[in-house]
């Protein structure tokens, strides 16, 4: 595990992890109520390219229409926040540190919630009109958390700040919830637990180059990432520009939630499982760390979904019930082993 | 290398430093000891740019400290702060390999041709046994072994160290102030080390600067500096001053409450406390 090797330990589990995740992937589009082959996947995805079209209509339809956006918008989804989990992570270095208990997810969704209650700015917005009232209260929030933090924002301080603020968002969207008639509650329950079902191309299109870019720019700011990790004192030692790049990396990791929230709901356990999993797999580098926990974060995801879907046909459980199930029980296990090797 | 001029810093209304001057000059070690309280905490961090002094001005290498962006400023000085290493579970030889950070480019992948300065350091450091150990694995004397491995590979002319042996055996202790003399005499490294041990001080830094309540109390060599009367000014404590019959550098004794001769037993911090 020299410091010369990473990139070939990259090169590896990136490799690996694409593999497993487009097989997870194909195989989640073949699963459900109409079974299809791993070859109509392929015969669809490849007309849709070479405009050869050679395929029954309906098979076409329910793999482009309706399985393909949503596996790929699972998978997204997940990377979105196991990337920003990464972030999280390893600034506060503070390996239960993710979206949550920083208090923006739960910003993300009451801009989600009263979006949908208030319908404000939608003839503005239009189709933003949720994504953009998610950016903006996930903002609000990571906002008030680093005010509260004050200056020094001290990692203590910054993670009773989301403890504060979270407590108060919540409490807000709960009392939306309660206002709001039945109908919309059923939406908003969208929010609560999280969901990828009914989900459209444009949704996909959505997230995309928040993803992209978010993890884009983290990957190239990794190296100063890891200084983090020997304390902000030293990383400033080490000529990082602390509070910039500390401002940089939150708020990027902030859009990267909000983007996946807006689509999908708040689902849990995804940024605090998949980056302690793959940290003892790969290791505490963050060049290696922040890709190859995004491709597991969205196999993971993808997975789960493929479960709250099947596992009680015809009805679906929302995707958060999934990752929680699983996520809890998981986290628990870890939590008393590094215990027990302190 | 260094130059401070008139330094105040105030928590408050609370003078934290009142009117520091100080210079250290290439291949000098310069040792700083005083009290708790005393500043010695607050003039690190104002070295190192964490805070600003409300008047006085730092110059390092002739210029304006506050000129210096964070990059430049880190490929000219080196700052180990007290605490030390944390348990990080990155390797030994990825710690000593961050201190290559400010000589990089800003991509990820740039600096792999830093690896023969990171052998280079290893192996003067006699680290490359431990080279892939976990540092959070490491005992406190061993992380400090990388903290300061980690320093070297930084490659500065200046050195920073805010009580760099407080947590270490007496095995530690010089093994780490030996490391610094030697890296000190082979690059004529600037040197500025807080310390709390008197004796070890008066062994190995050239110079000594005694502060007291922020202040600066006396400067001069160690023999110039360690004398009975300032001792107890700046302490309260009464010691015996003796010669180190190897190296002839002045060495402090303590003499415990109860042997001390009945006109010295009164003491500047009482107890209990």
């Amino acid at each position: 595990m020299s410091g010369r090797n990473w990139l070939s330990r990259l090169t590896l589990w990136s490799g690996t992890l694409t593999t497993l995740l487009l097989f997870t992937m194909a195989a989640a589009i073949c699963w459900g109520s109409t079974e299809l082959g791993m070859a109509d996947v392929g015969r669809v995805v490849a007309s849709r390219f070479t405009g050869v079209s050679a395929v029954d209509p309906a098979v076409d339809a329910i793999i482009w229409q309706i399985r393909l956006p949503r596996v790929v918008l699972a998978a997204m989804v997940g990377a979105a926040l196991a990337g920003a989990g990464v972030v999280f992570q390893g600034l506060l270095r503070n390996p239960l540190a993710d979206p949550y208990i920083l208090g923006v997810s739960s910003g993300a969704a009451l801009g989600a919630a009263l979006a949908i209650f208030t319908g404000m700015g939608t003839a503005v917005l239009g189709a933003w009109t949720v994504p953009a009232w998610a950016f903006i209260l996930a903002s609000a929030a990571l906002f008030l958390v680093l005010g509260l933090a004050g200056k020094a924002m001290r990692t203590e301080t910054l993670i009773l700040s989301g403890v504060v603020v979270q407590a108060f968002f919540g409490a807000l969207l709960t009392f939306v919830i309660a206002v709001a008639s039945a109908e919309e509650m059923q939406r908003i329950q969208y929010w609560i637990m999280g969901s990828v079902a009914l989900r459209e191309w444009h949704h996909a299109t959505a997230i995309l180059p928040f993803l992209v870019l978010g993890l884009g720019l983290v990957w190239l700011m990794s190296g100063s990432l890891n200084l983090f990790s020997l304390g902000e004192r030293s990383a400033g030692h080490l000529g990082v520009s602390v509070r910039r790049t500390r401002t940089v990396l939150l708020l990027t990791a902030t859009l990267m939630t909000a983007a996946a929230v807006a689509v999908s709901g708040t689902i849990g356990f995804v940024g605090l499982i998949i980056p302690h999993v793959m940290r003892r797999l790969t290791g505490p580098d963050h060049r290696v760390l922040l890709p190859v926990s995004a491709l597991a974060g969205a196999m993971f995801l993808v997975a789960a979904d493929t479960l709250a879907r099947t596992v009680m046909e015809p009805r679906e459980l929302p995707i958060g019930v999934v990752t929680a199930l699983i996520g809890a029980p998981f986290f628990a296990w870890q939590l008393r082993r590094s215990l027990r090797h302190r | 290398m260094v130059n401070i001029r008139n330094l105040w810093k105030y928590d408050g209304d609370r003078p934290l430093l009142r009117g520091i001057s100080l210079s250290v000059a290439p291949g000098e070690m310069l040792g700083v000891i005083g009290p708790n309280g005393s500043g010695k905490t607050t003039l690190v961090r104002l070295l190192s740019a964490e805070e600003n002094p409300e008047a006085g001005e730092i110059r390092l290498g002739g210029r304006p400290l506050t000129e210096w962006s964070a990059r430049e400023r880190a490929r000219q000085m080196a700052v180990l702060p007290q605490e030390g290493l944390p348990p990080t579970p990155f390797t030994v030889e990825e710690v000593v390999s961050m201190g290559r950070h400010p000589h990089r480019g800003w991509w990820p992948w740039s600096g792999s041709r830093d690896a023969e300065a990171v052998e280079q350091v290893l192996e003067e450091t006699g680290l490359q046994s431990n080279r892939n150990r976990r540092v959070d694995r490491l005992s406190g004397g061993e992380r400090q072994r990388v903290a300061i491995a980690k320093a070297m590979a930084q490659q500065p002319r200046l050195l920073v160290l805010d009580e760099p042996t407080t947590y270490l055996d007496i095995a530690y202790q010089l093994s780490v102030l030996d490391g610094i003399q030697q890296w000190r005499r082979r690059e004529g490294l600037a040197v500025l080390v807080i310390l709390h041990d008197l004796n070890l001080a008066a062994q190995y830094c050239d110079r000594l600067l005694l502060m007291k309540e922020g202040a600066l109390f006396a400067e001069g060599t160690p023999g110039q500096v360690l004398t009975p009367e300032r001792i107890w000014e700046v302490y309260g404590v009464q010691p015996v001053l003796t010669e180190h019959p190897v190296t002839g550098a002045p060495q402090v004794l303590l003499t415990s409450g109860e042997q001390a001769p009945a006109e010295n037993r009164e003491s500047a911090v009482p107890f209990p406390l």
